[in-house]
């Protein structure tokens, strides 16, 4: 007798669970998609989204704590110390006190962990939320970040020296036109006829001063 | 249809001046071809169908981008991909049968195509046997399914088809029992005939003439899910544990059949269900308001409906469950039902 009993109430149980589990997916069809359209439109990435590393390699100081931090080895970084020479100073103040002709980083072998962006002194190595890391040749995934510092120290020092070359005509300039206007004033006084020499000298003397002082006008 | 292209005959001097034979024979090719842009359309709309009610039901879009609108040009783009792919034979297959298999299996649903009356009378055959006609020719599909399976050579397909065998044979027996309850009520097997017995109203229909035709309805639509391999029956194809069961090995053009006869079947067991249970092209009030295509497509496109809600519902059953409800639960209940069904004639003669 339950044997016939439990064949009937199997099929029963059979057709009213089917209705539930439909009644179940038959809500779901009427609910608003979980997915996005990808291409189109896109995740608000968090905050602190860790994707593929950046470095701005003006404020680093080839202090190598990146490299060490990471547990795959896959930042590679040569520094040269070139005795007081001086690059210059970070955004933040820091001396820049040695040449760093590699700063690469293999996002091939990167497992974006982010410890190396957490020892860096200058937070000048960071994680960006760039997350389509996916290139063509596997070679694009070898970032390649070093300045080639000699040059950009060259081109410092040429503006440099231009500076002070276009200043120093400056001045020529100036001084020349307090000389005349200095030797002006002394015909004139001359023609007064009261103490020519003097005037003249200490006209030369003010000189710089007022040139100075005209400075912010002539630039 | 035949009466169409006997007046078309006896209307143009053209045809009348060529030989019988031949008009004839234009004739069968133009509505095979018919049958074949149909059954197409069918399966295209039903694949891009399937995925739209899959991606919904996951909480997802499906198809958007391709042809502007509702992503309705994927499957068109779909299949040209396929018919452009590369088309592979292992090594070691059986290639003669490797190579028919497919056709075997498109034809078995086209066949079954031009014995479906879309409308009164819309038929192309209009067959006196029809519904013996689609249960013997659609049970041929599974030839081309075991022969693709054997042919192939991989211990997956090989698989598939046997399963595919053990199933839809012993489905077969349910989905005859199931019918013919409403054929011994209509007393004919020509679906026209039984499509303009149900006229009338939604109480003519034969799913709501008895009790006993209700339950066979119900079981009717359980087993014809399992001969055209529809989850929760879809053993043969089982892809989480055949690969892809029967068509594993194959690729191109030759998948492109098996899938468009897999799709194309969803489109006859329905209409099938509609014709025999559900009032053909008939509507559900005493008079016709639509056009009887309308109402048949109608319901068809909600069976197909109901049959992809249900794959995305339910889980595959394991190979003892499956011969579990067609032997024991399926085969005797519908034994059962096509009794009461004669007992209701003896009792209530002439209803
Ligand atoms: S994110 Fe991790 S793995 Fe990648 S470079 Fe930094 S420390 Fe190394
Ligand atoms: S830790 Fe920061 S400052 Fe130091 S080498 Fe790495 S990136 Fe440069």
């Amino acid at each position: 007798m339950s044997a016939v009993k439990k064949y009937f109430s199997d099929i029963y149980n059979s057709m009213a669970t089917v209705l539930v589990g439909m009644a179940t997916t038959g809500r779901t069809a009427f609910r608003k998609p979980v997915t996005l359209e990808y291409p189109d439109v896109r995740w608000e990435l968090p905050e602190r989204y860790r994707g593929i590393l950046h470095n701005r390699i003006e404020d680093c100081i080839g202090c190598l704590a990146c490299a060490r931090a990471c547990p795959v080895n896959c930042i590679h970084i040569d520094i040269v110390k070139r005795g007081k020479e001086e690059y210059g100073v970070t955004s933040d103040g820091t001396k820049i006190t040695q040449w760093i002709p590699r700063f690469d980083i293999d996002m091939s072998l990167c497992m974006v962990c982010g410890l190396c962006t957490e020892p860096c002194p200058t937070e000048c190595l960071t994680m960006t939320k760039e997350y389509e890391l996916a290139v063509h040749d596997k070679h694009d995934m070898y970032l390649e970040f070093a300045l080639d510092r000699d040059k950009v120290m060259a081109e410092k020092a040429e503006a440099e020296k231009k500076a002070a070359k276009e200043k120093a005509a400056r001045e020529k300039a100036e001084k020349e036109a307090a000389a005349k206007k200095a030797a002006a004033e002394a015909e004139a006084a001359g023609k007064e006829g009261a103490e020519p020499e003097k005037p003249a000298a200490d006209a030369e003397a003010d000189g710089k001063p007022g040139s100075e002082e005209k400075k912010p006008d002539a630039s | 249809m035949k009466e169409w292209v006997d007046g078309l005959v006896e209307g143009s001097s053209l045809l009348q001046s060529l030989p019988i034979e031949v008009s004839y024979f234009l004739a069968m090719v133009f509505f095979s071809l018919v049958a074949v842009g149909w059954m197409a359309i069918c399966a295209l709309f039903f694949v891009w169908l399937e995925r739209k009610v899959s991606a919904r039901i996951q909480s997802r879009l499906g198809p958007v981008y391709v042809g502007g609108r509702f992503g309705w040009a994927q499957t068109p783009a779909d299949a040209l991909k396929l018919l452009m792919k590369e088309d592979l034979v292992p090594e070691s297959a059986d290639r003669l049968l490797f190579n028919i298999a497919p056709a075997i299996a498109f034809m078995a649903t086209l066949l079954t195509f031009v014995a479906i009356p879309i409308g009164n009378g819309l038929v192309i055959a209009d067959l006196d046997i029809g519904i013996f006609f689609i249960l013997a020719v659609s049970s041929l599909g599974v030839i081309g399914i075991i022969m693709g399976g054997w042919a192939s050579n991989s211990k997956w397909s090989l698989y598939g088809g046997m399963r595919a065998a053990s199933q839809i044979v012993s489905y077969e027996i349910p989905v005859a029992l199931s019918l013919i309850g409403v054929v011994m009520i209509a007393g004919t097997l020509n679906l026209v005939e039984i499509g303009r017995g149900q006229a009338g109203g939604i109480w003519n229909w034969y799913l709501f003439k008895s009790p006993f035709l209700f339950a066979a309805g119900i079981v009717y639509f359980i087993a014809a899910l399992a001969e055209v391999n529809r989850t929760p029956f879809d053993l043969p194809e089982a892809e989480s544990e055949l690969v892809s069961g029967y068509n594993t090995e194959y690729s191109g053009m030759k998948f492109a059949f098996f899938f468009l006869a897999e799709f194309a079947n969803l489109f006859v067991i329905s209409a099938v269900a509609v014709v025999m249970f559900l009032g053909a092209w008939n509507s559900f009030l005493p008079w016709q308001i639509l056009p009887g295509p309308i109402w048949f497509l109608g319901k068809v496109f909600f069976l197909v409906l109901v049959i992809m809600w249900l794959r995305w519902t339910l889980p595959r059953l394991r190979v003892d469950q499956l011969m579990h409800t067609c032997w024991k639960v399926l085969i005797p209940i519908s034994m059962v039902l096509l009794i009461g069904v004669g007992v209701q004639m003896w009792l209530f003669p002439g209803n």
